[in-house]
C-alpha cells in the first residue's frame, strides 16, 4: 500500500497539513496546542497573538508534517481569521466547558468559515469542535450534550478535552489530522502517479 | 399641531427616500471598497467655515483610501477632536431633532443644557445657526448633487481620481463660500434672534418672542437632519453597516429605520459631548459607568478584558446605544445571567435621564468597554502619546504632562482614567490573572499602540 512507501521529509508538500486552532479568548487553545506539541502544561495566561508550530508525526504509518497555527481568540484580530480560515485544511475550534458564552461565540467563527469557504456545507474541510478545560468538573458550566448538540448543529464531530491532564489532546488532533489525509482527493492522484513513475 | 403633522410627514417621505438611496449605496459599496472612505459622510456640522477651510487639501485627496477606507471614516477625517468640542452643539443637538419635531419639552429636560449655555456664549454668535443659517442653501442642494451622486454612481465615483476632485472642491470651498458666508449674511443673526436660545428651558421653542423664527429655524433644522441621516446612511453609519461584522448581527433587526449611528465609532469628543460624565470631566458617562462598575463589582474575575462575555448581548447593547438613547444621561450598568438566553428583554432602557444596560456578565461590560475605544476614529494613544509614553522617563507626572499637551483633552481624561482603571485590575492580578503584561497584550489591540505604550501607561498610574 502507499502508505507503507516511505516517501521522506523531502516529498512531504503533498501530505503538508495546516491544522488551525481557533476559538474564542481564554478557552485553552494554547494550551492545547502546546500539549499536543511537547506534551507537557502550560499555565500561561497571557493572550497569543499567533503561534505557530511544526511537526512531524506518523500518523496510520504515513509520515505527515503538520503546521499547527495557534491563532489569537481576541475578536480584535477577527479580520486575521480570514487568513487562516482559507489557509487551513483542518480546524479544531475550541470552547471552554467552563464558560458557555465561549460556546455561542463558536457560531461566529463557524459561520466566517462558511463565508470564507463560499459554501454553506463544510465538506472538504475537518472540523471538530472540542470543549476543553474538562478537569474543571466543578465550574462546568456546558454539559457534554449540550457541546456535541451544537457540533452537530454546527455539522462537525465533537470531542472534550484538557490540557492540564492531557485527556484527549492526541486524539483531537488526529481526528483532525486523519480526517484532513482522508479528506484530500485532489492531492492522491498527482502523488500516486509519481510513484508509479518511479 | 398642523406644524408637528407635517413634519411628521416629511419625516416618513424622508425616510423611504433614504431607504432606496440606502440599497444602492450598500451595492455600489459593495463595488469598490473604497467607497466609505470619504470623511464627511454624516455630518454636516462637520467641516464648516474654520474647521473646513483648515484642512488641506492633500490630506482630503490622499487619505480616504489608505486609512479611511473601513469603517467609520466619517469621523476620519477630523483632523482635532478638539474642533467638535467647539462644535458639539451641532452634535448634541442633532441626534434630538427627532425630538424637535416631536416633543421639544424633552429638550429642556436635558443635562446638557448648561454646556450648551457654556458653548452659545463662548459662541456668541451660535455656531450652529450660522451652520445652519448657511447650509440649506448649499448644503441642501449640495449633497444631492455632490455627495448623494457619490454612492450611486455606480462604484467609479469613489474612485481615487474623484476624491482628489474632491478634495480640492472642498478645499477650496470653505474658505471661499462658507468660511466668509457666516459673517456676512448671518453675523448678526444669532445674537438677535436667537440669543434666547442660550437661556433654554425648551431650547426656545415655543417661547413667544422666538415663535417668529419658528418657520426658519424649522425648516433650517430639518433640512440639516435630512442631509445628516442621508449623509450617515449613505455612508454605512447606521447601526446596519455593511462594513463592521461586528455591529451587523446585533442591529440587523433595525436596518432601513430611523436610526442614528450608534455612539460606537463617533469621535471621542462628540461623545463626551452628547453624554459627559458629571463626576469625571472629559470622561464618557457611558465609559465612566461601565469602569465604575468594573471596579466594584468584577475586578476578582478571572480574565477580566481578555475574555469576551456574550457577543450578541454586547452587539445589541452597542447598536441601541446612539446619540438619542444617551443624550444627557446618566448610565447604569446591571449584569443579570439571565439575559444571556433571554433575547425577548432590552438590553438598553432610558428611564427618564438613566440610560439601565443589562448584560448577562462583568465580561460582557468589559468588553463593550473595549469595542467603544476600539471603533474610536482617532486613536487614544496618538504616536506622540506613544513617543512620549514609550520613552525612559520615571518622573511620575511629567509624563502626564507631556500627555496632555500632546493629545486632546478628552482623550487626556479617558486615558488617564482607563489608566487608573487597569491599574487597579493589575493590582488584583492574584484573582483575575490578568498581569501588567496580559493587559498591555489586550489593551495593545483595542487601542493600536505598542505594548509598550500600555505598559507605560500602567506605569504611570500605579
Amino acid at each position: 500500500m502507499e502508505g507503507e512507501l516511505d516517501i521522506g521529509p523531502s516529498f512531504t508538500s503533498a501530505m503538508e497539513t495546516v491544522l488551525a486552532v481557533m476559538g474564542p479568548m481564554a478557552v485553552g487553545k494554547s494550551a492545547l496546542t502546546v500539549r499536543y506539541n511537547s506534551g507537557h502544561f502550560v499555565d500561561n495566561y497571557e493572550p497569543t497573538l499567533e503561534d505557530s508550530y511544526r511537526k512531524t508525526i506518523v500518523l496510520d504509518g504515513r509520515s505527515l508534517v503538520v503546521y499547527i497555527l495557534d491563532t489569537a481568540g481576541s475578536d480584535q484580530f477577527s479580520y486575521l481569521r480570514d487568513q487562516y480560515l482559507k489557509k487551513g485544511h483542518g480546524f479544531i475550534f475550541v470552547f471552554s466547558l467552563t464558560a458557555r458564552a465561549s460556546l455561542l461565540e463558536l457560531d461566529d467563527f463557524i459561520q466566517q468559515l462558511r463565508f470564507c469557504r463560499e459554501s454553506d456545507s463544510l465538506d472538504g474541510v475537518t472540523v471538530l469542535v472540542v470543549g476543553n478545560k474538562a478537569d474543571l468538573t466543578d465550574q462546568r458550566e456546558v454539559s457534554e450534550e449540550e457541546g456535541r448538540a451544537k457540533a452537530e448543529e454546527l455539522g462537525c464531530a465533537y470531542m472534550e478535552t484538557s490540557a492540564k491532564s492531557g485527556d484527549n489532546v492526541r486524539e483531537a488532533f488526529e481526528t483532525v489530522i486523519r480526517g484532513i489525509v482522508d479528506n484530500r482527493p485532489a492531492s492522491r492522484p498527482p502523488s500516486k502517479k509519481w510513484c508509479t513513475l518511479l | 399641531m398642523s406644524k408637528k403633522s407635517s413634519k411628521k410627514s416629511g419625516k416618513s417621505s424622508k425616510s423611504s427616500k433614504k431607504s432606496s438611496k440606502k440599497s444602492k449605496s450598500t451595492k455600489s459599496s459593495k463595488a469598490s471598497s473604497v467607497a466609505p472612505g470619504f470623511g464627511f459622510g454624516g455630518y454636516p456640522g462637520y467641516g464648516y467655515g474654520q474647521q473646513f477651510g483648515g484642512f488641506p487639501q492633500q490630506q482630503f485627496g490622499g487619505f480616504p483610501q489608505q486609512q479611511f477606507g473601513g469603517e467609520f471614516s466619517q469621523f476620519g477625517g477630523f483632523p482635532q477632536q478638539q474642533q467638535f468640542g467647539g462644535e458639539f452643539s451641532q452634535f448634541g443637538g442633532f441626534p434630538q431633532q427627532q425630538q424637535f419635531g416631536g416633543e421639544f419639552s424633552q429638550f429642556g429636560g436635558f443635562p446638557q443644557q448648561q454646556q450648551f449655555g457654556g458653548e452659545f456664549s463662548q459662541f456668541g454668535g451660535f455656531p450652529q445657526q450660522q451652520q445652519f443659517g448657511g447650509f440649506p442653501q448649499q448644503f441642501g442642494g449640495f449633497p444631492q448633487q455632490q455627495f448623494g451622486g457619490y454612492p450611486v454612481a455606480d462604484g467609479s465615483g469613489y474612485e481615487a481620481q474623484q476624491f482628489g476632485g474632491y478634495g480640492q472642491q472642498f478645499g477650496g470651498f470653505p474658505q471661499q463660500q462658507f468660511g466668509g458666508f457666516p459673517q456676512q449674511q448671518f453675523g448678526g443673526f444669532p445674537q438677535q434672534q436667537f440669543g434666547g436660545y442660550g437661556q433654554y428651558p425648551g431650547y426656545g421653542y415655543g417661547e413667544p418672542d422666538v415663535a417668529q423664527n419658528d418657520n426658519i429655524w424649522q425648516a433650517l433644522v430639518e433640512q440639516a437632519y435630512e442631509w445628516f441621516v442621508e449623509m450617515a446612511t449613505a455612508f454605512g453609519l447606521g447601526p446596519s453597516h455593511p462594513g463592521t461584522s461586528d455591529e451587523v448581527a446585533g442591529a440587523s433587526g433595525t436596518s432601513g429605520d430611523d436610526r442614528l449611528p450608534t455612539i460606537s465609532g463617533l469621535p471621542l469628543a462628540v461623545v463626551v459631548a452628547i453624554n459627559p460624565s458629571q463626576a469625571q470631566p472629559g470622561v464618557p458617562e457611558l465609559l465612566a459607568a461601565a469602569l465604575d462598575f468594573v471596579e466594584a463589582n468584577a475586578l476578582d474575575e478571572e480574565g477580566l478584558f481578555r475574555i469576551n462575555g456574550y457577543i450578541r448581548q454586547r452587539k445589541q447593547a452597542l447598536a441601541a446605544l446612539d446619540p438619542q438613547m444617551l443624550a444627557g444621561a446618566r448610565v447604569q450598568f446591571l449584569v443579570d445571567p439571565a439575559s444571556a438566553t433571554d433575547s425577548g428583554t432590552d438590553a438598553v432602557v432610558r428611564d427618564g435621564e438613566t440610560v439601565l444596560i443589562t448584560l448577562p456578565c462583568v465580561h460582557t461590560v468589559a468588553s463593550l468597554v473595549k469595542h467603544i475605544i476600539r471603533a474610536l476614529p482617532e486613536p487614544l494613544i496618538n504616536d506622540d502619546a506613544v513617543r512620549i509614553l514609550t520613552s525612559d522617563n520615571d518622573g511620575t507626572g511629567a509624563r502626564w504632562e507631556l500627555l496632555e499637551a500632546a493629545i486632546p483633552f478628552e482623550a487626556y481624561a479617558l486615558l488617564k482614567r482607563l489608566a487608573r482603571h487597569l491599574a487597579a485590575v493589575v493590582a488584583h492580578e492574584a484573582s483575575n490573572r490578568m498581569s501588567a503584561s496580559a493587559i498591555s497584550i489586550v489593551f495593545a489591540g483595542t487601542m493600536d499602540v505598542p505594548r509598550e505604550a500600555v505598559i507605560g501607561l500602567l506605569q504611570e498610574a500605579l
